[in-house]
This record gives C-alpha cells, sequence and structure tokens, in this order.
C-alpha cells in the first residue's frame, strides 16, 4: 500500500477513478435496461425526433366535410398506438386546456382507409403538441416528465454511440495502418545510421489527405539527413489515405508519426 | 442527478486528440534525384551532368532518374517547375551550367541543389576553373550533393592509387576515386610494391624492385621529384606514414627476419621498434598515432598485432580465425578491416575496434590489400576475377559493392586522403 503521505493525490485520483467506473458501469446498465424492458418507449422517442416536420407544414388532409384539421379528442388514442404512448398522452394532458384550437369531435367515418389517415393524423398532432408543451416556457414545468424525456434521450444517444464506436474504431485501425504503409514506402533508412534511431513529427491533415502547412519535427533523431529524408517521405507520400466518414476525419486531423526506421 | 451528468458526457462533441501512428522501418532504399543536364558546350571534354550522375549512382544510395522526358529542361531556379519534377517522384533536383568565364580561357561552373518535396533551394555554388579541371569540379559538386543529402562527406573528388600490370611493365597509376582520369607516376620494368599516400596527398611512399632488391622511395605528386627513403642491406618494404607526416614505420630485414622500424620523413634517424624472431609486416599507424596495427606470426599463425610507436609490448588484436593479415584503420578510428582466410578463401573483413563482430565484406576469394576511404564508408581492395586483377569498392557496412576495372592486371590499390 502507498503511504497516503507519500502520494497526496491518492484519494482524488481513487475518486476519479470510481467516477469513471461507476460512469461506464451505469452506461452498460442502463442501455441494457432500456433494450430489454421497454423498446416501444425508444421506438417512441423516434418518432419525437421526427416532429419538426409536420410543424413546419401542416397536413393539407384529402378533402373530407372538415377542410381543417383538428386535434382529436385525447380520449380516443389511435388504435395501434400502445400503452406507453397514452402514458405519454396523459402527462401533458393538464396542459391540454390552454391549447389554442379548441378540441371539436370528430365526425366518426367507417371508412378504415379514412380511418388510419385520421389516426396518422392524429399521431401526428399529439406529438407535435408535445413539442409545443415542452417547449413553452410559461408552463408549469413537469419534473417527472423532463426527467422521463432526458432518460429516453441519453439512452437513445448511448446506444448510438456505442455502435458506432464499434464500427468507427475498426475503420480507423485500417486507415492508420494505410497511413503507416504509405508513409514508410518513401522513407529511406539508409541515411539514418544504424542503431535505435526514433524521430517523432507531428502532422496537420487536412480532407483531402493533404498535409497542412509543413511537418513539425518533435523529436529528432540526431541525424539532419535521416530528420530531412524521413520529411521528405511524409511529404512524397500525400495524398494520404483517409476514412470516407466525415465525421470519423476529426480523429485524424491532428497526427503523431513515430518512426524507428532501423527496426 | 447522474443520469443528467452521463446524458451530458455522452452528448459532448469528441475532444479532439492527435493519433499516434508508429511507423517501423523503411521501404526505400535510395533517394530519387534527378540531375538535369547541364547547359554547356558541346565541345567541352566532360559532361557535368554523366560525371555527377555515374557519382551518385555508384554511391549506391541515389536512385538515378530519367530526365529525358521533361519538356524544357531548367538550368535556372527560375525556370525549375517543381510539380513537373514532383511527378516523376523525385526527391532532389540538380541544375546547372557551364559558361565562358569572365576570365579569358576560363569557365565558370555553377550549380543548385533542390528539394523538389519542400521546393526549396538546398546548395548551389559557382566555380571559376580552366577547363582541364572539369572533370575535378563535377566530382566536387558530387560530393556537395552526397553531403547535403546523407550527412556524410562524399570522396567522389578523392583519388586513388593503384599498380598495373601490362604485359611486363608495371606501371604506379593515381587516378580520381572512380577510376577516371588515370595519371602514370612510375613506369618500370620491375614491380612495384605497396604504395602509401602522405597524409596532406602531395607525396607517395612506394617499394620499387628497380635496384633488383625492394627500396623504399618517397615521390612527390606536386613536382614529380623522388627521393630514396631507406635503402638497407636486406629488404626495404611496407611504408606506412605517421598521422603528422613527420615518420614512417616500414620494415626491414638487415639480413635477418623482418621487423617493424621507424624512420624520419627524410631518411633519417632509423630506429627499431619490434624485436623478435618472428615476421612483423605490415605496419598502419592509428588516426591518433599512438598506436602501429601490423601483421606478425609471433603467435604461431598470421595475426594482427598493434604496439606503441615508443615501444614497449605488442598486443594481439585479433583471436578468431587462423590467418588475419593487411591491417588498416578507419579514418574516424573506429573500424579495423584485413583480409581473414576462412576454408582457404582470403576475403575482406571488418571489425569494429571497440567490438568484437567480424563481417566479411567480399564474397569473392583472392583478396589483397583493403584500404578506407576517408569518410570511413568504403573500402577498396584488390581481388581476382578470371585471373585477371581488378579493384572492388564494398561500403563498410556491406551493402554496396562495385567494381573498377582496367585493361591489365591492377593490384595494390590505396584510397588517398580527403581533399580540401
Amino acid at each position: 500500500m502507498i503511504r497516503a503521505r507519500e502520494n497526496p493525490v491518492m484519494w482524488q485520483a481513487g475518486a476519479l477513478s470510481l467516477l469513471v467506473h461507476g460512469l461506464f458501469f451505469l452506461l452498460l446498465v442502463m442501455t441494457f435496461s432500456w433494450k430489454a424492458v421497454q423498446p416501444m418507449q425508444v421506438a417512441q422517442v423516434e418518432l419525437w425526433d421526427s416532429l419538426p416536420a409536420p410543424k413546419v407544414a401542416p397536413p393539407p388532409e384529402p378533402p373530407k366535410p372538415e377542410p381543417k384539421v383538428e386535434p382529436p379528442p385525447k380520449p380516443e388514442p389511435p388504435p395501434e398506438a400502445p400503452e406507453p404512448k397514452a402514458e405519454i398522452q396523459i402527462k401533458p394532458k393538464p396542459p391540454m386546456p390552454e391549447v389554442k384550437k379548441p378540441p371539436r369531435e370528430l365526425p366518426k367515418k367507417p371508412d378504415p382507409a379514412i380511418k388510419a389517415k385520421e389516426e396518422e393524423k392524429q399521431r401526428k398532432e399529439a406529438l407535435r403538441k408535445l413539442q409545443q408543451d415542452l417547449l413553452r416556457d410559461d408552463q408549469p414545468v413537469d419534473h417527472e416528465a423532463d426527467q422521463a424525456l432526458a432518460e429516453a434521450k441519453a439512452a437513445a444517444e448511448a446506444k448510438r454511440a456505442a455502435d458506432a464506436l464499434a464500427a468507427s474504431s475498426g475503420i480507423v485501425d485500417k486507415y492508420m495502418a494505410q497511413i503507416s504503409a504509405k508513409i514508410k514506402r518513401y522513407v529511406n533508412k539508409q541515411v539514418c545510421g544504424t542503431g535505435k534511431t526514433e524521430l517523432t513529427f507531428a502532422i496537420a491533415m487536412m480532407p483531402t489527405g493533404e498535409v497542412s502547412g509543413t511537418p513539425r519535427l518533435i523529436k529528432s533523431s540526431g541525424l539532419p539527413a535521416c530528420d530531412q529524408a524521413v520529411e521528405r517521405a511524409i511529404l512524397q507520400a500525400q495524398p494520404l489515405p483517409l476514412p470516407p466518414q466525415p465525421e470519423l476525419f476529426s480523429q485524424f486531423r491532428d497526427l503523431n508519426l513515430k518512426f524507428r526506421p532501423n527496426d | 442527478m447522474l443520469r443528467f451528468l452521463l446524458a451530458f458526457i455522452l452528448l459532448l462533441p469528441p475532444v479532439a486528440r492527435a493519433l499516434d501512428i508508429e511507423i517501423v522501418g523503411g521501404a526505400a532504399q535510395q533517394i530519387p534525384i534527378a540531375v538535369a543536364p547541364f547547359a554547356q558546350s558541346a565541345t567541352l571534354p566532360e559532361s557535368v551532368a554523366l560525371v555527377v550522375s555515374a557519382d551518385l549512382r555508384r554511391s549506391g544510395l541515389f536512385r538515378l532518374l530519367e530526365t529525358r522526358g521533361v519538356a524544357a529542361i531548367p538550368h535556372e531556379l527560375a525556370e525549375v517547375k517543381y510539380p513537373e519534377w514532383a511527378a516523376l517522384q523525385a526527391q532532389a533536383l540538380v541544375i546547372g551550367k557551364v559558361e565562358p568565364s569572365a576570365v579569358a580561357g576560363k569557365l565558370k561552373v555553377s550549380f543548385r541543389l533542390l528539394d523538389v518535396v519542400k521546393q526549396t533551394p538546398l546548395a548551389g555554388l559557382e566555380y571559376d576553373i580552366t577547363p582541364a579541371q572539369l572533370r575535378q569540379t563535377a566530382h566536387k559538386i558530387a560530393d556537395i550533393i552526397y553531403e547535403k543529402l546523407t550527412g556524410e562527406p562524399g570522396v567522389f573528388a578523392t583519388r586513388i592509387t593503384y599498380v598495373n600490370k601490362t604485359g611486363k611493365r608495371f606501371t604506379l597509376v593515381v587516378a580520381d576515386a572512380d577510376g577516371g582520369n588515370p595519371q602514370t607516376i612510375l613506369s618500370s620494368a620491375e614491380p612495384i610494391i605497396s604504395p602509401a599516400w602522405s597524409p596532406d596527398g602531395t607525396k607517395l611512399a612506394y617499394v620499387s624492385f628497380e635496384k633488383k632488391k625492394p627500396v623504399i622511395f618517397v615521390q612527390s605528386l606536386t613536382s614529380g621529384q623522388r627521393y630514396v627513403l631507406a635503402n638497407f642491406k636486406g629488404n626495404n618494404s611496407a611504408p606506412a606514414w605517421s598521422p603528422d607526416s613527420k615518420r614512417l614505420a616500414i620494415v626491414l630485414t638487415h639480413g635477418a627476419n623482418s621487423r617493424l622500424h621507424l624512420i624520419n620523413a627524410d631518411g633519417t634517424g632509423m630506429q627499431p621498434l619490434t624485436a623478435s624472431s618472428a615476421i612483423d609486416t605490415e605496419p598502419d599507424w592509428s588516426p591518433d598515432g599512438k598506436w602501429i596495427y601490423f601483421t606478425s606470426d609471433r603467435g604461431g599463425s598470421p595475426q594482427i598485432y598493434r604496439i606503441s610507436p615508443l615501444g614497449g609490448e605488442a598486443q594481439r588484436v585479433t583471436f578468431d580465425g587462423s590467418y588475419n593479415v593487411s591491417p588498416q584503420m578507419s579514418p574516424d578510428g573506429k573500424l579495423l578491416t584485413y583480409i581473414r582466410r576462412e576454408g582457404g578463401k582470403f576475403q575482406v573483413a571488418v571489425r569494429e575496434l571497440a567490438g568484437s563482430q567480424v563481417q566479411i565484406l567480399s564474397e569473392s576469394s583472392q583478396d589483397e590489400s583493403p584500404s578506407f576511404a576517408p569518410n570511413s564508408r568504403l573500402i577498396i581492395y584488390a581481388t581476382n576475377i578470371n585471373n585477371r586483377g581488378i579493384l572492388s569498392v564494398v561500403s563498410a557496412d556491406g551493402r554496396v559493392k562495385q567494381r573498377l576495372s582496367e585493361a591489365g592486371d591492377v593490384r595494390e590499390p590505396s584510397w588517398g586522403p580527403a581533399t580540401n
């Protein structure tokens, strides 16, 4: 055991380690639990993400006796919307009376197609209202609703990030190897003497694969001719192979190139 | 609260960090360089670009690129279009011209070395010379290019000496390091052996049999004058200059066995150095003047020993193998080259003085007289191909090999000192 006297930051380090471990554990737990127990709620959130569309263009419904689409009465949820939807719908219900458009009775049409369309309308309207309610700041804040939404959103983001990380780390490794192989083709180790020669250059990349500015020598090999030959190799290897996904480029923007020519 | 914290962290953009990439080894063996033909009159005896290209190519460290496909060959910095040369995969470019100088009868040679990748000039010089110096100037340009790109001094402008036997005639020759421009120093009907350069490169000591016995002469390369250094009773052979040019180590027999002696450069003050009943021969001074390495069979078989010029006990240097002769120290004092016999084959070996690892550099079987270049990177030696003596040059790490051959039987090479 390290005595506390000898390592004054031991407790902070331990606490930070615990915190990070705890966060990671929670990440795993939350991802799993959401997925297993309440899949529909996740689906619900995805629907919510597509809300801006109906908000921008109010759907011109087929010419029915009512040209205007009115928000359906809440107690009449579309049949395919399961319980959780009702749950969410119920929660913002209290502010409902203050919505500008007063609920009006929708004349019941026996036509299933029209009914389906109306249900679609109703769902869209419900989601739009949901967004409106949340955006209002003069409404009484519903902590429970906020919390549930934050959880749902965080869970979805976590799932997306985990998926993306798994896929992208493979791609990143592949392109790191390609960059290394391409530069190595031009490295001339004959001017780097013998023995353990090491040198490091830092370069800034542009999305085109070209080096921005000049390579910066971080650690010299001790042989100027070797440093210059390696710098020429880096520049001659342009354009360097970069992954086509623009979101992965950020990982390649700054590169530390470590050379061991005699190994 | 923790959930909010988690959400916050996950929604943060990824923190930018430099990616570490390791590149181990290097696949390029040579520096790709283009030497554009110089602008020069067709009547001149040498093409500077051809001499420079051949020098660089012979070093084994450069890949010379074909320039004939380029539309307009530049001769000045302003005419250079870097993308053209980058398209050839060149890393460096050499351009230049030879023009009549302001002084009548002289030439002005100018050149530039350019970094094609970084698009900057690396070196450039102008020379004012006589037409006879054109080849030597081309060698000097090659030296500058070599040093700029490899960090080591070039030896293209140095000279070598060797003995050529044609028919029954022996000729002592001094030539450029590439074998070009050979000059006869001595022509004789009797053998000439063991030429040795003075440290300043102005004199050659050698052994001539013209008096029907081996006698050591010293000849000035500038005036052609020579004098007898040692003509004692018995054999006089194997002259070796001290680094300060004041003395030579020589081998005399005095009617007894071969022993090392020291003598002043003017032939006075002869004194014995070794005194054993064995054969001691082939002395070579270390660059710091503290030791003289030589061959001796005092241990029962020919091995390499060393002794201080002040006298004392000789120390044995080679312990591997049963036959090690002809020691030569590298000018930087770090390497020792010699001839080693293994399985009936005589081959050039090199060893770090500080270590014990021996590397065999040649694949032939009748090698003799190894000698280091002034940059300690190359070794010239005599070998035998199809019963004809030729000269071979090998890099001290064994990677690069070249051959120089002339009509006749070439032996006894010695590499001259660095030129300034």
